[in-house]
């Protein structure tokens, strides 16, 4: 196992450099996401102030500010680019030289990401989890600070980063098949963005759709890591609802591997 | 001048024949924007079960204004979408050199050679939610006029802030992501912006001014109020801005260096 993990080692490294290089873009780039957070920040801050109850579908204000930002952070964590980087390997061709590789395919992304991952989660978590506590301090009745549930969400981040990387490796493989991906990319977005609950909580769905949405992959996205790090549940669930990610992670690995045999065969690399 | 539209129009056609080769992706596009949009629509009216108006905005009234914010932002999509490559990866590749050594004005030649038919989702959406809720203003033929002239200058402020910030990768060869900054302050403007604290008013009004390309000038229409303002000030902004963004673009010019290669 121990053996296994350093052949991918090089990949990590390589991840954590290329981050480097390009940290500021990195950061520009997540400026203009928390941009769009703020504006769904204010919007709920005047439909509050519009509405006659203290709660909608049993979100306060600050609990909801905190949903509001914790969706971002979450979002940002369980980001994969893994479709992305297998669709330009296959347009330039570079892919050909990591099939010849004699190490898993798949697994190269994954390492490869994890070192990107580290530089970058570490740059966000200061910034905005350690704004999301000192909000937490002020508004200390409506969303206590409770560790347990800390060390779930990050287990549950992890989840639905897995989740995540799997998932679009199943869609960046279509790209042997079509060739440009942009706009699919936007068309799955959008979809996921609505149903992960990173626009609005799943609550404010009519109760059928949401029951049904929050045991969907979507869910497992974002919606499970907020909620759990706003304490909705107890012990128990939080820990059935980590053990339905687990499900989902095993599910998208099995199915990347079979569209992986399928698509295969359809791969031409051009140029090279 | 004839020289530059017919230039335009030679190409559109070689736009369209590349879009005939990959029809499928044409669609996942346009399928793509449409989707993006109509989701945050449904995301207002599911919210807006809840309330009766947000800071004295009805949901029709909201909407228009949504819907007004799409048509210059997909207007600009459409024909100007090729400063995003500039900012990209042109000029850091040094693929520029191909505009400066033909005999055509370079931002001219940038800006008419990619047509983005993606934008025809955001257009779609943008047009259908104007048409659904056109009775929320009193139309005469004042609004009328104001309208039609609003959103050619509307889409200018776009344009203007975008050569901009595409503009920034003369110096620093990629600009990508100030660009996506850019777009994406632009989302404040299509909410009413009551809602925002001053400090972001301040900023969408007068330094990056995507205010006056949606909430401004739908807001007069709406209320027929301070006409000077929100259309003068429409008018006054982004021609400043379109100066300001040819300034900056010369002086671009003038520093690029080729990357070798």
């Amino acid at each position: 196992m121990f053996k296994r993990f350093r052949q991918y080692r090089p990949f990590i490294d390589a991840g954590i450099q290329g981050s480097m290089a390009w940290r500021l873009d990195f950061l520009l780039f997540r400026l203009g996401d928390i941009l769009g957070a703020v504006v769904t920040y204010f919007l709920w801050r005047a439909i509050f102030d519009a509405s006659k109850h203290a709660s909608l579908n049993n979100f306060t204000l600050p609990e909801m500010s905190l949903y509001v930002f914790l969706s971002f952070y979450v979002g940002t964590f369980t980001h994969s680019h893994s479709n992305d980087d297998v669709g330009d390997d296959v347009k330039s061709g570079t892919i050909a030289m990591r099939l010849l590789k004699p190490i898993s395919f798949s697994a190269t992304y994954l390492f490869e990401e994890i070192g990107r991952k580290l530089v970058q989660v570490f740059m966000m978590t200061v910034p905005i989890l350690g704004g999301i506590l000192l909000f937490q301090v002020f508004h200390a009745q409506s969303v206590p600070f409770n560790l347990i549930n800390v060390c779930l969400f990050f287990i549950s981040c992890l989840m639905g980063y897995l989740l995540n990387f799997y998932f679009n490796l199943c869609f960046g493989f279509s790209a042997f098949v079509l060739k440009n991906l942009w706009g699919a990319e936007l068309m799955k977005n959008s979809i996921v963005n609505f149903m992960s609950g990173t626009l609005i909580p799943l609550t404010f769905f009519p109760d059928i759709i949401s029951r049904i949405l929050s045991f969907s992959p979507f869910a497992s996205l974002i919606y499970t890591p907020v909620t759990i790090y706003l304490g909705r549940y107890t012990l128990a669930v939080a820990l059935e609802l980590i053990a339905l990610q687990v499900f989902w992670v095993l599910f998208f690995y099995a199915l990347s591997k079979l569209v992986w045999r399928v698509s295969i065969k359809h791969l031409t690399v051009q140029g090279g | 001048m004839k020289k530059f539209l017919r230039l335009e129009v030679i190409f559109i056609k070689q736009y369209l024949k590349q879009l005939i080769e990959y029809k499928s992706d044409f669609f996942v596009g346009i399928i793509g924007m449409f989707l993006t949009q109509g989701l945050e629509i449904l995301f207002i009216s599911i919210i807006f079960n809840q309330i009766p108006s947000l800071n004295g905005w009805t949901f029709k009234q909201v909407a228009f204004i949504y819907g007004f914010s799409l048509i210059p932002k997909g207007i600009d999509h459409l024909f100007f979408d090729n400063l995003w490559a500039v900012g990209q990866r042109l000029v850091w590749k040094g693929e520029f050199d191909k505009y400066m050594t033909r005999p055509l004005n370079p931002l001219f030649h940038v800006l008419v050679e990619h047509f983005q038919v993606d934008a025809f989702g955001e257009l779609i959406i943008g047009i259908s939610l104007l048409t659904l809720n056109i009775s929320v203003v009193q139309w005469d033929w004042l609004k009328v006029c104001v309208f039609i002239v609003a959103i050619p200058f509307a889409t200018l402020i776009y344009t203007s802030l975008k050569i901009i910030a595409a503009s920034m990768a003369f110096w620093s060869k990629r600009a990508g992501s100030i660009m996506y900054v850019f777009y994406m302050i632009n989302d404040f403007s299509k909410y009413p912006l009551s809602i925002y604290n001053k400090g972001i008013r301040a900023l969408i009004t007068f330094v990056l001014p995507f205010a006056f390309t949606a909430f401004y000038p739908a807001n007069y229409l709406i209320t027929g109020q301070n006409f000077a303002f929100h259309i003068g000030g429409l008018l006054v902004m982004s021609i400043l801005l379109f100066c300001l963004a040819l300034k900056i673009w010369d002086k671009g010019i003038s520093v690029y260096e080729s990357a070798g290669s």
